[in-house]
Order: structure tokens, then sequence, then C-alpha cells
């Protein structure tokens, strides 16, 4: 009797350490800054921002169609010499040449029909032969002819795709709600392996983690930079973390919080004084939409970061004109999405020497 | 008086599988607060969000109630293991359940948008609903009906 109401005892006690260290030991502890913790490998924080006052120009004017076909414009890239415009409005993926002049669109509309979007987080385009959307609402990647912009295929994921981009000759896509956070899939959209280790039992803070991905090399290779922490990840198609690159806020993971509205708990992304809004890659360097969020911040409400492609080093600053989500940048030219209006703007862009 | 139908033997074989049956609800209970504490432990947040919407409180006092049942199912646990020939632990066992069935009913009524936690990251989350109160209300019987089986 007594040897049983040792051991009893003796295992309530293990069981009352164990519950009050998962309880509470938590709470303050991101796994991912855990994970991070010195593996950096360049910190440009607490680096002095660069600021380039002559950087951005003049607006260039576009051809009127840019302005007009496009109702609500929420994503923005470049691929070739054409610009790609994400329209919410008719739901569709509207191509026009860097002049502004409309070439052709790719989806057929609002909807759940072969062809039809009902929510168009992201898209790419794969060796110039396809253009592949993902639709977050149907779960699905559907695959376009890139030449003639002919609808052709659907492929239904079991997970929440966020982002993709075309790296080499595998499709990365990034996905919040899995234990992996990336997926590479080969042409036909099928999943060839998974990894993303650094975020593992992170599901409860999922949004913390939502940012952009883009393909820096023709090997494979990408960049992933969270919205609301100040890193560039450098990853292989392969799932090794090439390089760690803090930038220059140095706004680590937070967690993500929870409040009740109407008996539903929701769960909303941390507050970040400074939101990573777009990233574009032009030549060997990289471009960071950054959103300053704070009303009584020093900073300008958006402006541009640039860091060395290769090294991750810090380069330089520039206040954008116009409060910006998406950007594109080419030789001579940047394209802003504004955030306001949700239409394009062209400036002239200074390259400094 | 009445004539009996069975014979000794067969009276013992009867008795025999009711014990068996008593023991096997016994362990079927074990494992279950098993499964509970060490789900828990793993993964409290599913735990902390559902004791929260039931309570309506804040993310501390729901940290203290799950410790507090984390404590009492592992109490449960310990006794089920070491004292299982006693009526006692299985009475408290049924009596826990059955809060917990109640927690669930009145998380049904009122449309709880929360998983149950009951098992952490153990075994897959379920809903609020009928299953979950199904499932304790049979995790009830049996605790209530072992201690007879085991006579």
């Amino acid at each position: 009797m007594n040897k049983r109401l040792i051991i009893g005892s003796g295992l309530l006690i293990i069981i009352l350490i164990a519950a009050a260290i998962s309880i509470y030991y938590e709470e303050d502890n991101l796994k991912i800054e855990e994970a991070l913790h010195g593996s950096v490998d360049v910190d440009n924080a607490n680096t002095e921002r660069k600021w380039l006052k002559k950087a951005i120009g003049n607006e260039n004017q576009l051809n009127s169609v840019l302005r007009d076909s496009i109702y609500r414009g929420v994503g923005m890239k470049r691929f070739g010499d054409s610009l790609y415009v994400v329209d919410f409005g008719d739901m569709a993926i509207k191509r026009f040449t860097l002049d502004g002049e409309y070439v052709d669109r790719f989806g057929r509309g609002k909807g759940r029909g072969p062809g039809e979007f009902m929510l168009i987080p992201d898209f790419t385009v794969f060796k110039n032969q396809f253009l592949f959307a993902l639709d977050a609402r149907k779960r699905v990647i559907m695959k376009f002819d890139n030449q003639s912009s002919k609808y052709l295929s659907a492929e239904l994921i079991e997970y929440d795709g966020t982002r993709i981009t075309a790296s080499g000759n595998e499709l990365v896509l990034q996905s919040l709600m899995q234990q992996d956070m990336f997926k590479i899939l080969n042409a036909d959209a099928d999943s060839l392996h998974e990894f993303g280790t650094i975020i593992e039992n992170q599901l409860q803070n999922a949004l913390s983690l939502a940012g952009n991905i883009r393909a820096i090399s023709e090997a494979g290779d990408f960049i992933y930079v969270p919205r609301k922490a100040s890193y560039i990840f450098y990853f292989s198609n392969e799932g090794d973390t090439e390089k760690v690159v803090r930038t220059v806020d140095g706004i680590p993971f937070q967690k993500s919080t929870r409040s009740n509205a109407n008996d539903t708990r929701l769960l909303h992304p941390p507050q970040s004084a400074i939101q990573t809004e777009d990233i574009d890659i032009h030549e060997d360097k990289i471009y960071l939409s950054q959103l300053s969020t704070q009303e009584d911040s020093p900073l300008p409400e958006s402006f541009l970061d640039v860091y060395d492609l290769e090294t991750g080093n810090y380069l330089h600053s520039a206040e954008l004109p116009v409060m910006t989500n998406d950007i594109v940048v080419t030789n001579s030219r940047i394209y802003l999405l504004t955030r306001d209006t949700e239409r394009v703007h062209a400036y002239v862009y200074n390259h400094p020497r | 008086m009445p004539m009996s139908t069975t014979t000794p033997g067969e009276n013992k074989a009867s008795l025999n599988v009711q014990y068996a049956i008593g023991v096997i609800c016994q362990y079927v209970l074990i494992a279950v607060l098993g499964l509970a504490v060490v789900g828990k432990i793993m993964e409290p947040q599913t735990s902390i969000d559902f004791i929260a919407a039931v309570l309506d409180s804040g993310a501390a006092l729901s940290k203290v109630v799950l410790l507090l049942t984390i404590i009492g199912e592992g109490f449960l646990l310990v006794s089920l293991l070491f004292f299982g020939k006693q009526k006692w632990p299985f009475y408290a066992t049924a009596g826990v359940m059955g809060i917990f069935s109640l927690l669930i009913l009145y998380g049904i009524i009122i449309d709880l948008p929360a998983l149950c936690g009951c098992f952490g990251s153990v075994v897959e989350e379920t809903a609020v609903n009928q299953s979950a109160l199904i499932r304790n209300i049979f995790l009830v019987v049996i605790a209530a009906l072992a201690p007879g089986l085991k006579k």
C-alpha cells in the first residue's frame, strides 16, 4: 500500500511538473526564433538606412488601357517583357506590355467552373511556357498556356497554397497550414517533396510566417521573405537553408494573437512596425517593398529597401511616392501597385552606380 | 424455489468473463486518461482555447483550469492504476467524465466553434459535437459499471 502510494505520488508530481512547464513555459517562446538563434549568416540589424533621394524620378505615363482595364489590382509581377496584374475586380490575371498596352488575360472571371477563379493569392510563369495560378478557395493550381493564355488544367491540392514561384525545372509552393512550409512540385503540379523544418510545430503561429517567395536562380534556389519579421531566407529546392540574412529592422518572428468576436476565437497575425509587402529580384539585387505601420514612425509610409542578392548585405533605401503593395523593378523604371487605388503607376528609377 | 438452469462451472465461467470485462474497462479508462494527460501536456493550446471559450475567461484563468484538469486526470489515472481493486477511483472517474460530458453538451447547445482539446495532439482533434459527447457518455457508463463487473 505504501509502495503504491509513493509511486503514485511520484507519478502525479511528474505530471504536475510536465503540465506546468508545457502550459507556462511556451508563452514567450517562439520556436522559430530559437531555431534561428546563432544561425544568422548576415546580420544587417542596427544598420542605419542609407536614403537615396534621387533614386525615384518622375512618373512615366503608361498606356491608359493599363489604368482603365484594372478594377482592383492586388498582385503584380514581371515575366520577360510583360507585366502581369491580378485583378480582383473581375478575377483574372491580365497581361500588359511594359508600356501598359493590354495583351490578354488568363482566367474566365469569377466562378467555380473550369478556368474560373475564386481567389488568386499568387501566380508564376514557368519557363515562359505555362502560367500557374493558385486559387485559395477552390484549392487548386490552375495551369494556362503562357503563349495563348488558354486554360489547360487544374490540379486539386489537399493543402492551402499561399505563394508559388517557378524555380528551375520545378515549382515551389508555400503553404502555411502544413507541417512543412514548402512543397516542390513538377510541371504537372505533382508534389515531389516537402521541407521547412524550421517552422515545425508552428501551425498556431502560421499567420506569423506569411510572406513572399521568389526564385533567384535557374538551379532552383529561391528566397523566402516573411512579411512581419526582418529576415531573408535563402533555400535550395532540395530544402537546404543556404543562408539566413537579418534585415535592417531586426524584427523577430512574433506569435499570432487571439481574440473573441461573437463567440468565435479569431487568430490575428502579430503587429509589426515594418511590413514587407512584396519582393522583386532585378539583376543582382533584392528589392523589398516596405510599409511603415506606426503613425509616429520617423520612416516614410512606404519605401524600398535594397539588398545585394549574393551576399545579403544591405545597400540602400528609397522613399516611394505612393503607398505601395507590389513592386516591379526594371532597368529604367519601377512599377508600383498602389495600396489605396489598386492601380499600377510607373516611375523613372535611377539605379545608383 | 425455481430450478437453476446453469451449472456451477458455467456460473464460474460467466463470473470470470464478467471480471475480465471489468478489467478491460479499467484499462480502457487508464488508456484514455493517459492519452488525455499526455496530449494536453504536449499540445496545451487547444485545451486552453476550449476552456477560455466555455468559461468566457482570459488566458491566465484558462491555464490554471487546464493545469487543475491535468492534475485531476493524472490523479484518476494513478488511482485506477494502483487502487483499481477499490470502487472509488471508478466512481470518481465517472463523475469527472460526467462533468466533461456536461461541458461538451453546453458547447453543443451554444454551438461553440472550438475543438474540444480532449487529447491535445496525440489523437486527431475533434470538434465539440455529438460524437465527442457520445464518447464521453460511453466512458461514464464503463466507469460506473466496472466496479460491479469486477466483484
